[in-house]
């Protein structure tokens, strides 16, 4: 506050703030006068002084009390006058704003790009990896897994499920879920409903209660109860056109009347993601059709467990109990359950384990860029405080302190920052929604930009503001002021020593922009070869659909296998098609798996050797471009009452037959009951699993010969593919139509949608070093700006004593560049440590990556070059006469 | 001294005395203490010392303004003034007083007569 001293001694005086100390000289004074005035009452020196003391009354005690008031008077009026203080530093800032808006603007824009950059991704790692899932007391809930030598996180037998429950001591409550898609006829067009099929405990151990209707009891859940089901609100919503009395009605559901006894409560969310984002409907189930036959319910691994902890349980101790289960069961059952061991995960950490550490790389990422712009504005706030040099040197000869000066320059930041604050968090609502459409996050639902991340963003900006105030606010108040009194403002220590910082904040923001230049350029490289990736199929012009006979409507394997044969003739026959067919399951898009044993080979130890498993119709593989290697293809007379024959890739015809397969037999499954199959043909290996997981065993059955009732129908078009969609469409309800046809894609989309993080990845990293890079390229302008401005005297005096106006260039480009070579030295040595730590997100493309450094280098470089050249070329242009005349 | 409710009205009236004391202008505090104990009777002001804790608190709620300053024999004595918020105050204070005696006085006067 600057204000005339006088001014503020009166201001002193009114607020009472005395030394505590002057309280005795204050008694004296009273003691002393009464004194006087009885000794002129004709008392004796000694008796006046006693009398005086008596009727002054106990002074000690006065005294401290007097001091107490005194004290508390002062800590209030400190406190008053800080904040007034405080707030006229706010009034100031805004004045300052006002008076150069253009600063004010890149600051808050800087700002605004960092703190919404950091918040954007903050909302994603928050809803996917931190915040508790939205069911009371989430922290209880867990998932159960079976370990094996296959799987990391395999689904559980319902034998296994059956004897974990009953043994078990750490888990209160525990249920299944397995996945379902069922056809809802009767109504309109024929529809496709994903949901699933629950222990009658399902909600009840996540403690969601319908939000309409009741809740499964387990006497829904027996074999032959009456079907009942209950709706998510959304698919209320949209297919009963969210009508109340629907509950208690029933609907066409797979065939049969199903009871709707219950609706979801709007806010819902599954705790099964298996990449569906919308689910419709939950059955209940005892599963007492699988548990009866023992072999099977010992086999099939089909579904996904749950359960709730008891109070007071940690996931470590029920892990620990359901391991010593695993291992009673693996010795009663050493042939089907020898290698399984049960595993308990939290709820909250399932299913996102994928993409927890691109989160927080990303996350790491967006820090870096916050930290490229706080050194950015601190370079800005830096220069604009030199030039204000005569403005706090004027303030401070006024009586203001150097914390005072301090705190003004950190005000006006944080007003800046305060603006950039509101700007960052609406384009973060914006940007974040748009990330997760991009990467089809697990848990995107539940990304919002509530009070966490709000939370999250005010202390990054708080802290922003710091980091990028103080430094130049501390060099401000160390600053010569005396000196830049005299000068006018362009104190020389000043600006020799504020050179040093600067150039060091370039070095920095250098340093920084070349680790995400270079992570940006491994997470390209990366892409683009999962993208080259050879897949060993076709994907152009390949579309799938889905058409399910169910088992109610055909319940004869032979009339399936007819309706398909049937469905893939007719659609053969649509103008434009090039070759139809249908398989199990397209790659990429399932996993489901098999274990064989080789026909006079010696029984292995542990478990079976876990192969892939498809099943084609013989022209899949001319539709998806996969080549016949030796034998012959499965052919319509393969049909369910021949001989069972399998087509196998070359990859198992290498590992288990020496590369000669056809002619042998295998079986598939431990069952000595079921029959040896011939293999009769080897066709060329594919990628089924993911872009980047090399190809592995696999077994073609012959559609007809298998039991799979919804394949999915591979189309390749030549032209247009909609009118041969819409065709195919049409087909369909000609043959029957109460049949779904399930939404026709692309295959390519299906491939595309499993880099989706690695799309992300690139996308933010691209983004932010972008970011980064026009920072960086900024903050270098304004250092040699600066730099040539103040040097243009001497710049002058050297080029009329015949210095030549390309060597100035040189040199001024020259001096910038140095801190650009330090900082890439430095960011390199960064980037190659860190990229060690996350070469595991990368796909053939190794942390030392030349390319990606080399671009790295060269695009920093430029920026450097472009960042000094135009400043140098007004250097360059410095006309002598004139700057010798001023 | 008495309980706290005493105390309290003591320190009350104390206060008012103090802020009317000061309407002529700036005074220490030994004339304070004088002016006070003369106009009433030596029967509020028993320890002359009680003063200053009530001059330090109403400085402290700035109804008063304090100063060092020479006094009459020439000695370093603080002054004391009352500021506008104090003349303020005091006018509230002798209004509510003077209605408290009134009313006070209208219920004491039938008790005794009767």
């Amino acid at each position: 506050m600057a204000l005339p001293p006088r001014l503020r001694n009166v201001l002193r005086l009114a607020i009472g703030r005395a030394p505590a100390a002057d309280v005795d000289s204050e008694f004296e004074f009273h003691i002393a006068t009464k004194v006087e005035q009885l000794v002129a009452q004709g008392m004796t020196p000694d008796q006046a002084r006693a009398e005086a003391l008596r009727q002054f009354g106990s002074r000690d005690s006065f005294a401290s009390e007097v001091r107490e008031i005194d004290r508390r008077a002062t800590r209030d009026s400190n406190r008053r006058e800080y904040w007034a203080d405080v707030r006229h530093d706010f009034v100031l800032a805004f004045r300052a704003a006002k008076r150069s808006p253009l600063f004010a603007t890149v600051v808050a824009i800087t700002f605004a790009l960092g703190i919404g950059a950091n918040a954007a991704v903050f909302s994603l790692l928050d809803a996917v990896l931190l915040r508790p899932l939205p069911y009371p007391e989430a922290g209880g809930l867990v998932r159960i897994y079976e370990k094996d030598e296959n799987r990391e996180f395999g689904q559980v037998t319902i034998a296994d499920f059956n004897d974990l429950k009953a043994q078990n001591s750490t888990l209160a409550e525990m249920g299944l879920f397995r996945f379902r898609r069922v056809p809802l006829t009767g109504a309109g067009d024929a529809t496709m409903l994903t949901g699933g099929e629950v222990s009658p405990q399902f909600f009840g151990i996540l403690r969601v209660k319908p939000a309409i209707g009741r809740d499964f009891r387990p006497d829904d859940a027996v074999d032959g109860a009456p079907p009942v089901a209950i709706l998510t609100w959304p698919a209320w919503v949209r297919i009963f056109g969210a009508d109340s009395s629907i509950v208690g009605r029933t609907a066409r559901i797979s065939d049969r009347e199903t009871t709707i006894i219950g609706i979801l409560p709007r806010r819902y969310v599954s705790p099964v993601m298996d990449g569906v984002s919308v689910w419709d409907i939950y059955f209940t189930s005892d599963y007492t059709y699988l548990s009866r036959d023992n072999g099977r319910a010992r086999r099939f691994h089909f579904a996904t467990g749950f359960g709730r902890l008891k109070p007071g349980v940690t996931v470590e101790q029920a892990q620990r109990d359901f391991e010593t289960i695993g291992l009673r069961l693996a010795a009663e059952y050493p042939d089907l359950n020898k290698g399984h061991t049960p595993r308990i995960v939290p709820l909250k950490e399932s299913g996102t384990q994928s993409v927890s550490s691109t989160l927080w790389l990303v996350m790491g990422a967006v820090g870096l860029v916050l930290l490229i712009a706080c050194a950015n504005l601190a370079n800005l706030v830096f220069a604009r405080a030199l030039g204000r040099s005569r403005e706090f040197a004027v303030r401070s000869a006024l009586g203001a302190g150097r914390l005072r000066i301090a705190r003004q320059v950190f005000i006006e930041q944080l007003v800046l920052a305060t603006f950039g604050l509101v700007i960052g968090l609406l384009g973060a609502t914006w940007t974040s929604g748009l990330f997760v459409r991009l990467a089809a996050l697990p848990r995107g639902e539940l990304v919002r930009t509530d009070s966490r991340v709000m939370l999250f963003a005010i202390g990054i900006t708080a802290l922003a503001a710091i980091a990028s105030g103080i430094l130049p606010a501390l060099s401000a108040v160390r600053a010569d002021l005396t000196g830049a009194l005299r000068s006018g403002g362009h104190g020389s220590t000043l600006s020799r020593r504020s050179h040093g910082v600067r150039a060091s904040l370039v070095a920095t923001q250098v340093g920084l922009a070349a680790i995400l230049l270079v992570g940006c350029g491994l997470a390209l490289r990366s892409l683009s070869a999962l993208v080259r990736q050879d897949l060993g199929f076709q994907t152009e012009s390949v579309w799938f659909f889905t058409a399910p006979a169910t088992s109610t409507r055909y319940p004869n394997p032979p009339d399936v296998v007819s309706f398909e044969e049937r469905l893939i003739e007719r659609v053969r026959g649509i103008p434009g098609v090039v070759t139809a067919s249908a398989a199990y399951t397209i790659p990429m898009a399932n996993v489901s798996t098999t274990s064989i044993i080789v026909e006079g080979a010696p029984a292995p130890e542990g478990p079976l050797p876990e192969i892939g498993y498809n099943a084609a119709e013989t022209d899949y593989f001319k539709t998806l471009g996969i080549p016949l290697v030796a034998g012959r293809l499965m052919q319509r007379t393969d049909r369910i009452d021949a001989p069972p024959v399998i087509v196998v890739n070359q990859a198992l015809a290498d590992r288990f037959y020496g590369g000669d397969a056809v002619g042998k037999r295998a079986r598939m499954g431990p069952n000595p009951e079921d029959p040896w199959m011939e293999i009769v043909g080897v066709v060329a290996n594919i990628r089924r699993r993911g872009v980047d997981v090399p190809p592995e065993p696999e077994v073609y059955y012959p559609l007809s010969q298998d039991l799979s009732r919804s394949p999915m129908y591979v189309v390749r078009v030549s032209g247009d593919p909609r009118p041969v969609l819409a065709r195919a469409k049409e087909e369909v309800r000609a043959l029957d139509a109460d049949v779904v046809f399930g939404t026709p894609a692309p295959i390519a989309d299906i491939i595309s949608e499993t880099l989706s993080p690695q799309r992300l990845l690139s996308a933010l990293l691209g983004i932010f070093g972008a970011i980064a890079l026009v920072l960086a390229g900024v903050g270098i302008y304004g250092v040699i700006a600066f730099l040539v401005a103040e040097r243009r005297r001497e710049i002058g005096v050297r080029m009329a004593l015949g210095a030549q106006s390309g060597r100035v260039l040189r040199e001024v480009v020259g001096r910038g560049m140095r801190p650009v070579a330090v900082g890439l030295a430095l960011g390199l040595g960064a980037a190659l440590i860190l990229g060690r730590a996350v070469s595991g997100l990368f796909y053939q493309v190794k942390p030392t990556d030349p390319v990606s450094l080399g671009a790295a280098i060269g695009i920093l470089l430029l920026a450097g070059v472009i960042g000094c050249l135009a400043p140098a070329i007004r250097a360059a242009r410095t006309d002598p006469g004139g700057v010798l005349r001023e | 001294m008495a309980d706290s409710a005493d105390l309290d009205l003591l320190r009350g009236t104390l206060d008012l005395l103090v802020l009317r004391t000061l309407v002529p202008g700036p005074m220490h505090g030994y004339a304070i203490a004088a002016a006070i104990r003369q106009r009433t009777d030596d029967a509020i002001l028993v320890e002359e010392g009680a003063l200053y804790p009530s001059l330090h608190r109403l400085a402290a709620r700035r109804l008063i303004a304090a100063e060092w300053g020479a006094s009459e024999n020439n000695r370093k004595a603080r002054y004391y003034a009352l500021t506008a918020a104090g003349r303020r105050e005091l006018r509230a204070q002798e209004s509510t007083w003077r209605r408290y005696v009134v009313a006070i006085s209208k219920v004491l006067q039938p008790a005794t007569e009767g």
